[in-house]
């Protein structure tokens, strides 16, 4: 069997990183002198600006001004802001509207719709702007602020606001808040293909994923079509932990960092046997970590891109505590440096946490972005799929996947469950008489599978089993797919990859 | 009885003094701070920004909350781009404002409009950027440019796709079609007062007696370029005054009548130069009123910290106007490394020479009212305009040349072969029509001469525009 192991090592890397900082940060001397020169300059402004310049506002829109020349993801934060970034605030379940999200000035980001949530159904896309929430605007607030907002009893109405496509009229929309859990990984097998879908990177993705593998394995498919469209990211260490699972000591991404004593990093993926033929379907909206997969498989030469070329982020930021003016004083008097880098690491070494009323807030920074083994530059550029298909109405997973048979388990007589209801059905539909509709495996429908096994040459086994389940997928493949062209010209694709 | 009066007003005038000291007293910024700040953003950040446009972005931070006007602006040390879009543009703290827009650009033909905002060309922010900075970048990136673009008006954003252009606009355009002067300014800037000048000398020189000068879809806050053009059309007297001085016309004759159209998307130099002219009575008014408008951005050089603490030391003094007062006055032209950009800064509303500001309330409107409010020539077939690079001698081969020779013949001065040669048959009609245009006939295709006829090429669809119509219809009457 393959090597199925999941990283835990990241934290330590960070760690390595860090050290390196401390030393190569601390030799870096900062020249700047306080000549007064700022302090004429803000006089020159309150002394003589026409309009109105709140005296209190001066020295923190200063501060927040420093990050305006900058992308959209570095700025400064709010001490409560910053403190409940730095909780996840991915939850394996919660009473929400299923979405992940990501600050910004206007409001947040939505980075990911999770599959059959009420955000999902009610047709939020990743990529829209929640600006809104009962009538309460999202504008400057924090994404915890915002997060509150959203969530609520379960069954209670949420009336949000979004902006899509950067701008227009407030859209509007009605969601009812339901108890969401988290799956990322969706799939089904047809025929000789397995198709797997993963709709965001959490934390959890990577054993999701494992899991899909095993069954694939079991089967003895090696055709596989991964499908991470309208993937806005999510956790980083879910998407190296899925594409290591895909390459064998391959290097999987790089981060280059601006600052010089930040060492550049490269991750390496296990060496193991990779039996598949990918064909990696990937939109406009894979953005982030989907694209540290998508970057990964294609220069390495382990699947074919199809598609269209993906958003173009990536980005690494980190964020950093900024200390009041009195605080900073009194480190950089007890550490004999200025450098705000040094007194961070300093402090971090020294196992010093600050307070809330010691910092002011934290500074968001892009520090650096990934690029592909091969070292391209995807940041705003995207990474181009090698088979162009454009498409625009709903994919599979938002459309068809519901039809087929999700080979979350096998079934045998006697046995209840939802997808022995669509075994059922799909079989009548095929002239086999598979009993009465409904949710149980009864005698009709055990001779409709021995019968349908028969017809269709399957070698032999035991009731409704993955083969079987893979070969009713195939025979009502186009209702699955429906207007998909996109997933349409990946099954086509995937049984000529060698 | 009056000396209690007196006792309390000396006591109110010392509390006034008193409490403007307070008032001006010193807002004290953490400045060891602020710096360790900009070198830890300027260091850390992903992309190449240098301290001083942290510092620049700090400075636009101060602003928050107030116009766009005032703003920190890079400074550059580039020559002129030869890109453009095709529009007039104004630093402002988000990006450029759009002060004006070329007859038949790729800017007009994409949407763009006096006015608007532009914060974004392809994804990437335009605050710090400068106007020369954005022509080169403009220049690399050529073709299929996103702009994301504000309405400060409503508010709403939209995104343009626009290639760039290589043709060179005339900040200021003029022609003379049967003996009316015609005059656009699109840019208000140290020279503008200087062209409209040249305009007015040639237009002399052809016996025109009234000049229609459009100012309609056109905004500029750059009050010394209105003052300089308002000066060359009025007689004497008051232009307009902000914070700290007036601006008055010198004595002279003026031998035109002018014939100024506005509309609700004038503001700034066009309502200070139309205010100016309705006062005097040396011309009239036309169109719809205006936006109600005007302030009064002053410029300080922002210096680089050694500068600062040479010229403090020099001076004697730390605060910034008195350090620029010293600089002035002994002629000091601070070095190119001394000044690391510009700061913008709103002083004051424009006053009119009756001392009332120029705002909603107190806007121009017209003497005589036209339907028309939008610029309806605008949409010009820009693909046969001169790119105006260089000045040709007879002999020389150029495409400008073959464009030359085209705009002459169709508007009759040139009849032969079109192609790029400058020969003698096209010197001879370059020579008539500088004749008619009042410049030297020297047969040499210059770039004067090239911009007129470029504007020549408009006056067809100009002299079809509405409101320009019943001008021409006024004149005609008088």
């Amino acid at each position: 069997m393959n090597n199925r192991k999941i990283w835990k090592a990241l934290p330590i890397i960070m760690a390595l990183m860090l050290v390196t900082v401390l030393i190569l940060g601390s030799t870096r001397v900062l020249g700047t002198r306080d000549s007064g020169r700022i302090q004429a300059y803000v006089d020159l402004v309150t002394q003589n600006h026409y309009e109105y310049l709140p005296v209190e506002n001066t020295f923190p829109n200063m501060i927040k001004g420093a990050f305006d020349n900058t992308d959209r993801y570095t700025y400064f934060q709010e001490v409560r802001t910053y403190r409940s970034e730095m909780e996840t605030y991915i939850d394996a379940t919660y009473v929400g509207i299923g979405i992940s999200m990501s600050q910004l000035e206007e409001g947040a980001l939505v980075e990911n719709v999770f599959i059959h949530s009420p955000a999902y159904h009610a047709g939020l896309k990743p990529g829209d702007i929640l600006v809104e929430a009962n009538g309460i605007s999202f504008r400057g607030r924090t994404l915890e602020y915002i997060a509150s907002k959203v969530r609520g009893p379960e069954d209670t109405v949420v009336r949000i606001g979004i902006l899509r496509d950067g701008g227009g009229d407030i859209i509007r929309m009605d969601i009812v808040r339901k108890s969401i859990t988290i799956t990322t990984v969706n799939m089904f097998m047809a025929g000789d293909t397995a198709y797997v879908s993963i709709s965001s990177f959490t934390n959890n993705t990577p054993e999701e994923f494992v899991k899909a593998l095993l069954k694939i394995d079991d089967a003895k498919i090696i055709n596989i079509v991964i499908d991470i469209r309208d993937n806005g990211g999510g956790s980083v260490y879910g998407a190296l932990n899925v594409a290591n699972q895909l390459l064998s000591n391959e290097i999987i991404t790089k981060i280059y960092y601006k600052f010089p004593g930040y060492l550049n990093l490269a991750y390496l993926a296990d060496e193991k046997e990779i039996p598949y033929n990918v064909v990696l379907l990937m939109n406009k909206k894979s953005a982030s970590a989907s694209e540290i997969l998508a970057g990964a498989l294609k220069d390495n030469g382990r699947a074919v891109l199809m598609g269209e070329t993906s958003f173009g982020k990536s980005l690494v930021q980190s964020s950093y505590e900024l200390m009041t003016p009195e605080v900073f004083e009194r480190y950089a008097n007890l550490y004999g440096s200025r450098s705000m880098l040094v007194l961070n690491n300093m402090l971090a070494m020294n196992g010093i946490t600050l307070q809330d009323h010691e910092i002011l807030g934290a500074a968001k920074i892009t520090i650096g972005e990934y690029v592909t083994p091969k070292e391209t530059r995807i940041n705003l550029t995207g990474i181009r799929p090698h088979i162009l298909v454009p498409y625009d109405g709903p994919t599979v997973l938002r459309a068809g996947i519901g039809k087929a048979l999700q080979s979350l388990d096998e079934y045998g007589p006697g046995m209840r469950d939802e997808e022995i209801k669509k075994a059922k059905a799909i079989l009548q539909a095929l002239g086999y008489d598979s009993g009465a509709p409904g949710d149980h495996y009864d005698g009709k429908m055990e001779e409709a599978v021995r019968l349908f096994r028969k017809d269709e040459g399957l070698p032999s086994g035991e009731g409704l089993d993955h083969a079987v389940q893979a070969a009713l997928n195939l025979r009502i493949l186009p209702a699955i797919i429906g207007t998909d062209i996109q997933l349409e010209k990946a099954f086509q694709q995937v049984g000529e990859v060698e | 009885m009056k000396k209690t009066w007196k006792v309390l007003s000396l006591l109110l005038i010392a509390s006034v003094l008193f409490s403007s000291v307070l008032s001006a007293s010193v807002i004290r910024v953490d400045e060891g701070y602020l710096n360790q700040l900009y070198d830890f953003i300027s260091s850390m950040y992903n992309e190449d920004i240098d301290r001083e446009s942290v510092l620049g972005s700090s400075f636009n931070g101060l602003f928050t909350g107030t116009s766009p006007y005032s703003c920190f602006e890079s400074v550059s040390l580039r020559e002129e781009g030869t890109h453009g879009i095709g529009a007039a543009l104004e630093k402002v703290r988000q990006g450029f404002m759009v002060s004006a827009v070329h007859p038949g650009s790729n800017a007009y033909n994409a949407g763009l409009k006096s006015g608007d905002i532009i914060f974004n060309a392809n994804r990437k922010s335009l605050a710090l950027m400068n106007v020369k900075d954005f022509n080169h970048y403009l220049a690399g990136e050529a073709r299929g440019i996103q702009l994301d673009v504000l309405d400060p008006g409503t508010g709403e954003t939209r995104t343009l796709l626009l290639d760039a252009e290589n043709i060179q606009y005339g900040a200021v355009e003029f022609f003379i079609h049967q003996e009316t002067g015609f005059i656009r300014i699109h840019h208000y800037g140290p020279k503008t007062g200087e062209t409209v000048s040249r305009a007015l000398s040639i237009f002399s020189a052809s016996r025109v007696r009234n000049v229609i000068l459009d100012l309609r879809d056109s905004i500029s806050m750059n009050v010394e370029a209105a003052a300089a053009v308002a000066d060359l059309l009025l007689p004497y007297g008051r232009i307009a005054q902000v914070r700290d001085k007036a601006f008055h016309a010198s004595f002279k004759q003026v031998s035109f009548t002018f014939h100024l159209a506005v509309n609700g998307n004038t503001a700034g130099a066009g309502e200070i130069i139309a205010r100016a002219v309705e006062d005097k009575g040396t011309g009239m008014v036309y169109g719809s009123p205006t936006a109600g408008n005007s302030l009064y951005v002053k410029t300080y050089p922002v210096l680089s910290d050694d500068a600062y603490m040479k010229y403090a030391v020099q001076a004697g003094r730390t605060d910034i106007p008195g350090i620029m007062n010293h600089i002035r006055l002994n002629g000091i032209v601070p070095g190119p490394f001394e000044t690391t950009g510009y700061l913008h800064m709103v002083e004051s509303h424009v006053k009119d020479a009756r001392g009332l500001e120029i705002s909603r309330a107190n806007n121009i409107i017209p003497g005589i009212a036209t339907r028309e409010d939008a610029v309806a020539y605008l949409d010009a077939d820009n693909r046969n305009r001169i790119w105006i690079r260089k000045d040709y001698e007879p002999g020389e081969l150029s495409y400008d040349v073959f464009l030359a020779k085209k705009i002459l013949s169709e508007a009759g001065y040139f009849k032969g072969e079109l192609n790029v040669s400058y020969d003698a048959n096209a010197v001879g009609a370059v020579n008539a029509f500088k004749k008619d245009m009042g410049l030297e006939q020297n047969g040499i295709l210059d770039k004067d001469t090239q911009k007129l006829l470029n504007f020549t090429m408009l006056a067809p669809k100009i002299f079809a525009d509405p409101c320009i119509l019943e001008i021409l219809e006024y004149i005609k009457g008088e």
